[in-house]
């Protein structure tokens, strides 16, 4: 977890954004992403965030609603969690989807 | 001066430029997470001071599932609901109460101040009220149906004849029924009537026990062999009858009227009523294996092909699943989806038989050894919950 939150100090660059850098963001949020082991395993929601230049998180809101309050609420609670995110070569709009 | 101004439009609208590309036209990325981690949806309850029995129920039924943690209860902590107060707390649904002449139930999650359920109930404070509310909030968090007004009925061994015994959902609150037989073979708990086999002075009987009034009755009685198999709504009995050399499944209703349904000289065992059709094991190809069979005995289609023993089926409440026990390093629980024709082992250590499926669908009673002594436990149909509640065998869940 350390070394997640001082790579997010450092600013990546160009390379490192079209590909890693959606993989360095994905594994980050998915450490906060636990939900109870009641809720269906065939539901998805996709979340709109915008990331800033400076890594902090908005969240646009659903594009998505998997229906189940309690899965989207913990997804909205692993993006919440993982802000800021390493900051982007530049700002960028993700559609984060969520499956089980 | 001009050149200055003129520099600093061609900025702003550079600027004005970049913003729009940046933000409004930016291209949107999907990503995919997947494999979250798995843990106990936790839950605050607040506000249920002047109706603690209910508030310890419901924390107690919902912990015991396995699947909540439940936090507090609280004191109540004014009117609106602020989110922020539970945000760095490790919450995720706060259950509210106010008793003021009913009780007024709401359920936030910390996300935001509406609630995602609303609901009344009498203003009593007792184990009733707090297992209704709780049933309420479990199938609102996993859309599934309550299993806290399951109960069930078991057999417990001693020096030199069996009883009969009944329990709550989690083992909690325990009664015998004072029934004791040289041998019990089955026992079904039907409503309020206890369905049982045993053998009593060299006669297999099939009876049944009226929990409320506390009154046996004898339905069947013969030298041979006489193993109850299942109990249909309607309370027609199914079961077996052996003279060693044939199997005879029959039906029989409460007025003595019998059926047949099939005669055969192989092994024909356990019979369950299923919804349009009778499941049972047969030694047919060799080895015990379970099938259906048509209610006329015409027409019968094997089942289990996985493992070479299987045996003591039971069918879920929507009839999309079986249970059975199948011998594979000792005898162990293994779940058939019907629809996908999937076959699933959900315990392993020591031998697990005699599967119940509940009424709620999703947990089973079976019996266990896997502590050294044949105990009752409570299990989910995925395998994730495994309790134990109590020392005993054939156990029966029903409502």
């Amino acid at each position: 977890m350390k070394s997640n939150t001082a790579s997010s100090t450092n600013k990546l660059n160009s390379n490192e954004f079209s590909s890693s850098y959606f993989t360095i963001i994905s594994g980050l949020i998915r450490q906060h992403w636990s939900i109870p082991d009641t809720v269906p395993k065939n539901i998805e929601a996709i979340v709109a965030v915008r990331i800033l230049s400076n890594g902090q998180v908005i969240i646009e809101g659903f594009e998505k609603s998997s229906g189940n309050t309690i899965f989207d609420s913990s997804v909205i609670r692993a993006i919440k969690k993982s802000s800021p995110l390493p900051p982007p070569k530049s700002e960028v709009i993700v559609g984060i989807r969520f499956k089980p | 001066m001009k050149g200055i101004f003129k520099t600093t439009k061609i900025i702003i609208i550079l600027l004005f430029f970049n913003l729009i590309s940046n933000s409004t036209f930016a291209e949107k990325i999907y990503i995919d997470i997947t494999q979250p981690g798995i843990k106990k949806l936790s839950i605050a309850l607040e506000g249920f001071e002047e109706i603690s029995k209910v508030g310890k129920t419901i924390k107690e039924e919902l912990e015991f599932t396995e699947y909540f943690k439940i936090y507090g209860p609280f004191p109540y902590r004014g009117e609106k609901f602020d989110p922020l107060l539970w945000k760095s707390a490790d919450v995720e649904i706060v259950i509210r109460a106010v008793s003021f002449g009913k009780i007024d139930v709401k359920v936030y999650t910390v996300t935001t101040d509406v609630p995602i359920f609303t609901k009344d109930y009498p203003l009593q404070n007792n184990e009733y009220t707090g297992k209704i509310i709780a049933s309420d909030i479990y199938r609102l968090l996993t859309g599934k149906n309550s299993p806290f007004f399951n109960q069930f009925t078991f057999v417990r061994k001693f020096k030199n004849s069996m009883g009969i015994f009944i329990s709550n959902w989690n083992g909690t609150h325990i009664q015998d029924t004072g029934i004791r037989r040289e041998i019990i073979s089955k026992v079904v708990l039907k409503d309020n009537k206890i369905f049982y086999s045993s053998l009593q002075n060299k006669f297999w009987h099939i009876e049944f026990f009226d929990i409320f009034n506390k009154s046996n009755r004898e339905i069947i009685k013969s030298r041979n062999l006489l193993k109850l198999g299942d109990v249909s709504n309607k309370y027609e009995i199914i079961y077996l009858e052996s003279d060693g050399e044939l199997s005879q499944i029959k039906i029989l209703d409460l007025s003595g009227k019998n059926k047949t349904v099939s005669s055969s000289r192989w092994i024909d065992a356990s019979p369950r009523f299923a919804p349009y059709y009778i499941l049972l094991v047969s030694n047919r190809v060799g080895s015990p294996q379970i099938y259906q069979m048509s209610y006329d005995g015409l027409s019968i289609r094997r089942l289990t092909y996985q493992g070479r023993y299987n045996t003591e089926p039971t069918i879920s409440p929507y009839g999309d699943k079986i249970a059975f026990s199948s011998l594979s390093a000792g005898f162990q629980i293994n779940v058939l989806d019907l629809n996908f024709n999937m076959q699933t082992q959900i315990t392993k250590d020591g031998n697990n038989e005699q599967p119940s499926f509940c009424p709620d669908g999703h947990f089973l009673t079976i019996m266990s050894d896997r502590s050294g002594k044949k105990e009752i436990l409570l299990i989910s149909s995925d395998g994730a919950v495994q309790k134990s509640l109590t020392h005993g065998y054939l156990p029966h869940c029903s409502r």
